[in-house]
């Protein structure tokens, strides 16, 4: 049973690899909430399975849709460098648009790829097993991009970009010029979402629409469980932290899953999860024990001293 | 020195800003000329709100000028951003939030201060040794052993030490100008004082061209060669040489008095 989920954990969580590293370099180095990484993903997913349609070979059909992803990240930086728009609204727009873009790249609403060749077709000649088939074509690719992004980050390019993501009136006054790491940044975020969307599309034979609705949130509790299972700041601790985050996140699932829990509450329980984890991360365990009257307290004069600190942020 | 090596060119710069009403106009630059002498140090005084924040900032290029022209070295750099001219100026604020990046560790800081010398933040890792060198080198003369930890995060040290941090990343910049804004005000003054006087001796030793912004009327006239007064957004007060010289602290507070029409601060006045 334990074997089982790790095996499914593994399984589902390594195809999400990419968007987890997507994630973490958009919201957790840039520090840019950028939920256009959701559009980016059925963007992937939709150019590289149209690609297959039309005869490409699947590494040339992944790729393909990493561009897609890398165009969605562009029209989102420019939205927000030149035009001046919040990232968070600026996102909102474009998965919106993506949508229908999507839509408009397949022709229809989804399409089959039984008839193509896939990475995992390809896997599947190794005689293992669809199971271990999958787990290796993600692993591989996660890993992949793991390290690249590791290194990328520990580059001179890499640490003004993370600069960037920490204080933009200090990057620049060191002569980095921040809008363009953030532009290069969330191409490469959004690409890396799109390799997702691509992986997921040729793993399960078919290309919808649909499989984009709500997969930031899964990168968001890779991220969030990923920074509880390990706290370091140095990059390749990040970048691991978030695949396994990834990995957790999917084993919590068909944990549930085997014990009965319906389907359609796995949202809920994901929502719980990431709940749970940021709840945690802001508060320490203290917020799940019943502490004594002292504590409690300390902890409404916490309180008070947020309500004091809070401030609004306009959208437009 | 030749009056004409002028370092930087400032004529009829004007800056203003837009109040809340967006009626009311503040003119925290009002149409100023300045010239200053290559590898000088200038010292510049006023109150609160006279401008002087506003001046540096538009010297480093994170303010942009509404009007006037700036020259850098007899080359116009008022249309450039901040992070073209970071090769050329430094800049180290008041908040030492603001100067060094404590998510980071000191190593990293540094560098990215040499990278940022020739705006280079290339597709290699930087030479660790040749940084770590050059840190150490800028942080032994403060000898507040900050030398001894390069690999932790800025973020653990006080702010006096990352102060000292921050002025020993602008020594390896080796910058054509440095601006100083209040770098030490927020210290406690033992450590105020040592970080001010090692900043001295960079500045003498590089031959940097400098402008500070400080609080301390005595420091001020002791180790610059040159003593501006701003108000209200305009140079009022103007002295070197034997000008400079011949005034004591006293007469330079008196008239600080009299042309701001209020009294001095009392943190001035103790720090005599
Ligand atoms: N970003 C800004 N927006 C509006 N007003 C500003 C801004 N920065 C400075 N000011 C105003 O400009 C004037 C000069 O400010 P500043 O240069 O910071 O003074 P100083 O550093 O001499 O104390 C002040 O009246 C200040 O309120
Ligand atoms: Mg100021």
């Amino acid at each position: 049973m334990i074997r089982d989920v790790l095996f499914l954990g593994l399984q589902i969580g390594l195809l999400y690899g990419p968007l987890a590293l997507g994630v973490y370099l958009a919201i957790n180095v840039l520090s840019l909430p950028d939920l256009t990484l959701e559009g980016s993903f059925g963007l992937g997913g939709a150019a590289s399975a149209t690609g297959l349609v039309l005869g490409l070979d699947p590494v040339s059909a992944l790729l393909l849709g990493m561009c897609a992803g890398a165009l969605a990240g562009l029209t989102t930086a420019i939205l927000h460098v030149v035009l001046q728009m919040n990232v968070l609204l600026a996102g909102i727009l474009m998965t919106t648009a993506a949508w229908s873009v999507s839509i408009i790249v397949m022709g229809t609403g989804n399409i089959s790829l039984v008839r193509a060749e896939t990475l995992f077709v390809w896997a599947e000649a190794i005689p293992l097993g669809n199971q271990a088939a999958t787990i290796l074509v993600g692993g591989v690719v996660t890993l992949l991009f793991g390290l690249f992004l590791t290194w990328l980050l520990g580059t001179g390019f890499g640490l003004a970009t993370r600069v960037t993501g920490l204080n933009i009136q200090t990057a620049r006054s060191m002569g980095i010029r921040t809008e363009m790491h953030q532009v290069i940044g969330l191409m490469l975020a959004n690409a890396l979402a799109a390799a997702s969307g691509a992986l997921v599309a040729q793993s399960q034979g078919f290309m919808d629409v649909s499989i984009q609705g709500g997969v930031i949130v899964v990168g968001l509790a890779a991220l969030t469980i990923g920074m509880s299972v390990m706290r370091s700041d140095r990059i390749a601790a990040g970048v691991l932290s978030v695949v396994a985050g990834v990995v957790i996140y999917r084993c919590i699932v068909a944990l549930s899953l085997r014990m009965g829990i319906p389907p359609n509450a796995v949202k809920l329980i994901t929502a719980i999860l990431v709940f749970a984890f940021v709840a945690a991360r802001i508060h320490g365990k203290g917020i799940f024990t019943v502490t004594s009257f002292v504590g409690w307290q300390a902890r409404r004069r916490k309180h008070m001293q947020f309500l004091e600190n809070d401030r609004v942020a306009p959208l437009f | 020195m030749h009056p004409s090596l002028s370092a930087v060119r400032l004529r009829g710069a004007t800056k203003r800003f837009v109040g809340l009403g967006k009626k009311e106009v503040l003119t925290a630059l009002d149409s100023i000329d300045l010239d200053v002498e290559e590898s000088s140090c200038v010292a510049l005084i006023g109150s609160n709100g006279a401008g002087k924040s506003t001046l540096l900032s538009i010297l480093m290029g994170t303010l942009l000028l509404d009007e006037g022209v700036l020259q850098l070295d007899h080359q116009d750099v008022g249309e450039q951003p901040s992070w073209k001219r970071a090769d050329k100026i430094a800049l180290v604020r008041q908040n030492p939030e603001h100067n060094v990046l404590s998510a980071l560790s000191i190593e990293e800081n540094f560098a990215l201060a040499i990278m940022g010398r020739e705006r280079a933040f290339g597709l290699r890792r930087y030479d660790r040794d040749a940084v770590r060198h050059a840190a150490t080198q800028a942080l032994a003369k403060f000898g507040m052993g900050i030398e001894s930890r390069l690999s932790e995060a800025a973020g653990t040290l006080s702010g006096g030490q990352r102060q000292a941090v921050a002025v020993a990343m602008a020594a390896v910049r080796n910058p054509r100008l440095l601006l100083l804004d209040e770098h030490v005000s927020a210290l406690d003054p033992k450590r105020a004082k040592v970080v001010a006087e090692v900043t001295e001796d960079i500045v003498r030793a590089q031959s940097i061209t400098t402008v500070m912004v400080t609080h301390d009327l005595s420091h001020a006239l002791k180790h610059s060669d040159r003593v501006l007064m701003m108000h209200r957004g305009r140079i009022v007060m103007d002295l070197s040489g034997d000008e400079k010289n011949a005034i004591g602290f006293t007469e330079l507070a008196s008239r600080f008095e009299h042309l701001v029409g209020e009294a001095l601060p009392d943190r001035t006045l103790l720090a005599v």
